[in-house]
């Protein structure tokens, strides 16, 4: 260890208080005798002595004028120069100024904490009523317009059909047969596009599952459109096939949820649809007995254009809820901003308080 | 020292009682101490010569306050305490005194010459008062005032104590700590420095 770390404040103390004879006398034996040990101990003292007797050089002062007092000075109202009122009201109002910076910040975190609390439970229909929240829920998905609707309506029942088909495909199994080419699709899946490869070359895009129902439909009822009437949507009507499930399966599979300004008129809607799909159920016997009539044909290119055109008049899928671009319309950022707020508001209530609290304290002392 | 002490207790009865001529002539005896202990440690002229008046202003409206013992400790310490006052006002809004600005505000710190000082003797001496004034502005506050009190107008540490309102062993050791701080200060003027003071 070197001479240097033997040093220590308290040893400086010691040199300090030897230097102006205020040690006891156990101090200063210990001291003295240390420093005959201890070189640079000595050392240490001797500079400081030096510099104490550096200050002593210091001329003494002398006032540049006489401070007497006169009668006018002792007989005017205390003045307190470096302690002006102002500065205790503004103090005062510092510490008014913390509160309410306080509650401001708690008013603000207490709102959001509400508008939180109301969001959350509103759920997924904020703007409907528990009655027509639940009629949506309960409702089939949207459908285009009426007129496809009647449309649908014209096809036969898929699984059906397709039995019927693979029956068919079975007693002919050398033709070519649209229906076994045409893979049924599965009820719960939701697959927005099919390709349709088999319509001799025609790849279009088929956006729902009820088209290719509707594609499965007219290839199993070919024999009854008449020749010559392309547009045969109403030439099946007594094939009314479409059953009440596949249509809502149908439908849950392609549009999304109801729009919330438009669901009463949609669920409503909704409801003639199921309406009508319960009228086909009821034919169903009467459809068995149109299928077994129905032919394999090879028309499947004038299908295919039927379908074409079916595509293009069912309109898109309605848009996206209006519960859901609500939601979006309270964005997070204005909760996580006014909780920030609220928070930093806090934060400079407080410090104001203890800053103003501290500053009143001294003065009062 | 024990009669100056009697009679300080007398003048200040006769002040108590009104006599203003008899507090007077306390401000006589102590205003070059207090003057001194103003300029030490604000570093300008007119901080001091305000510090004195009001010192003295408040010694005479407070003199029922003083239950006896060290007048000369009770004044300093009214001048000490409105000095940090001042020191605190100064930091929030520094100000500059044009007085402090002329040639002639560096004058209070030259010796009196005396006719075996050559001109560059009197100039390095000025220098040096300079530079040690400097350093003892640079301490910290209650380290300035407890070196001022000690080495400039050597007080004791008791004196220290009950001027400064702390114990002795917060005066040793704030003193210590300045006299550390001025050496390591001083040792930047070197050059200044006589040869029986080197650092």
């Amino acid at each position: 260890m070197s001479a240097e770390q033997n040093i220590n404040p308290q040893d400086y103390e010691l040199l300090s208080a030897y230097i102006d004879g205020e040690l006891t006398n156990d101090e200063r034996v210990s001291l003295e005798q240390r420093l005959a040990q201890d070189s640079f101990l000595q050392h240490e003292l001797n500079s400081l002595r030096a510099t104490v007797s550096l200050i002593h050089t210091l001329q003494p002062m002398t006032a540049p004028r006489n401070f007497t007092l006169t009668e006018a000075m002792v007989k005017t109202p205390k003045i307190i120069p470096f302690k002006p009122r102002r500065r205790m009201r503004t103090e005062y109002l510092s510490l008014v100024a913390s509160v309410m910076l306080m509650l401001f910040g708690v008013m603000f975190m207490v709102t959001e904490m509400n508008d939180m609390q109301s969001f959350s439970t509103g759920s997924s229909a904020p703007f409907q009523s528990d009655s027509e929240t639940e009629k949506i829920a309960n409702a089939p998905t949207l459908l285009p317009t009426e007129a496809d609707l009647q449309a649908e309506r014209t096809f036969k029942e898929p699984e059906t059909l397709g039995a019927t088909a693979n029956e068919e495909a079975e007693e002919n199994p050398a033709e070519d047969n649209t229906v076994l080419n045409m893979q049924a699709p599965a009820m719960d899946e939701g697959n927005a596009d099919l390709r349709q490869e088999n319509f001799d070359g025609d790849t279009a895009d088929i956006p729902a599952d009820g088209m290719l129902y509707s594609m499965e439909a007219s290839s199993a009822v070919e024999s009854t459109i008449v020749e010559g009437d392309v547009e045969g949507y109403a030439v099946a009507s007594e094939t009314q096939l479409l059953d009440t499930t596949l249509a809502e399966e149908t439908f849950a599979q392609d549009a999304p949820q109801p729009m919330a300004s438009g669901g009463i008129a949609d669920s409503e809607a909704m409801n003639d649809t199921a309406i009508t799909g319960n009228e086909i159920s009821d034919n169903n016997g009467e459809r068995d007995d149109a299928l077994d009539e129905v032919a394999s044909d090879d028309s499947s290119e004038e299908i295919g254009r039927i379908m074409s055109q079916a595509t293009e008049e069912i309109p898109p899928p309605p848009l996206a809820p209006q519960d859901s671009l609500d939601r979006e319309q309270v964005t997070p950022t204005e909760s996580v901003t006014n909780t920030q707020i609220g928070i930093g508001l806090l934060i400079i209530g407080v410090l104001l308080l203890i800053a103003s609290a501290t500053v009143l304290r001294r003065n009062r002392s | 020292m024990a009669n100056q002490e009697q009679n300080d207790e007398i003048l200040i009865e006769q002040s108590r009682q009104g006599q203003l001529d008899a507090f007077n002539q306390l401000v006589l005896r102590y205003q070059n101490l207090v003057y001194s202990v103003s300029y030490r440690t604000m570093g300008d002229t007119q901080s001091a010569s305000d510090i004195t008046q009001d010192t003295f202003l408040k010694a005479y409206q407070k003199l029922d306050t003083f239950r006896g013992g060290n007048f000369k400790a009770w004044l300093t310490r009214i001048a000490s305490n409105l000095c940090y006052d001042e020191l605190r006002k100064v930091k929030r809004h520094p100000e500059t005194y044009l007085e402090d600005m002329t040639p002639e505000d560096s004058n209070d710190e030259a010796p009196i010459p005396s006719s075996a000082d050559t001109p560059e003797e009197v100039a390095q001496q000025s220098d040096l008062q300079n530079a040690i004034q400097h350093c003892i502005e640079n301490l910290q506050d209650d380290q300035r005032m407890v070196l001022i009190l000690s080495d400039v107008q050597e007080m004791s540490y008791q004196e220290i104590a009950e001027t400064t309102n702390v114990q002795i062993g917060t005066v040793k050791s704030r003193l210590s700590r300045a006299r550390l701080s001025v050496r390591n200060c001083l040792q930047g003027y070197s050059e200044l420095l006589p040869d029986q003071y080197r650092l």
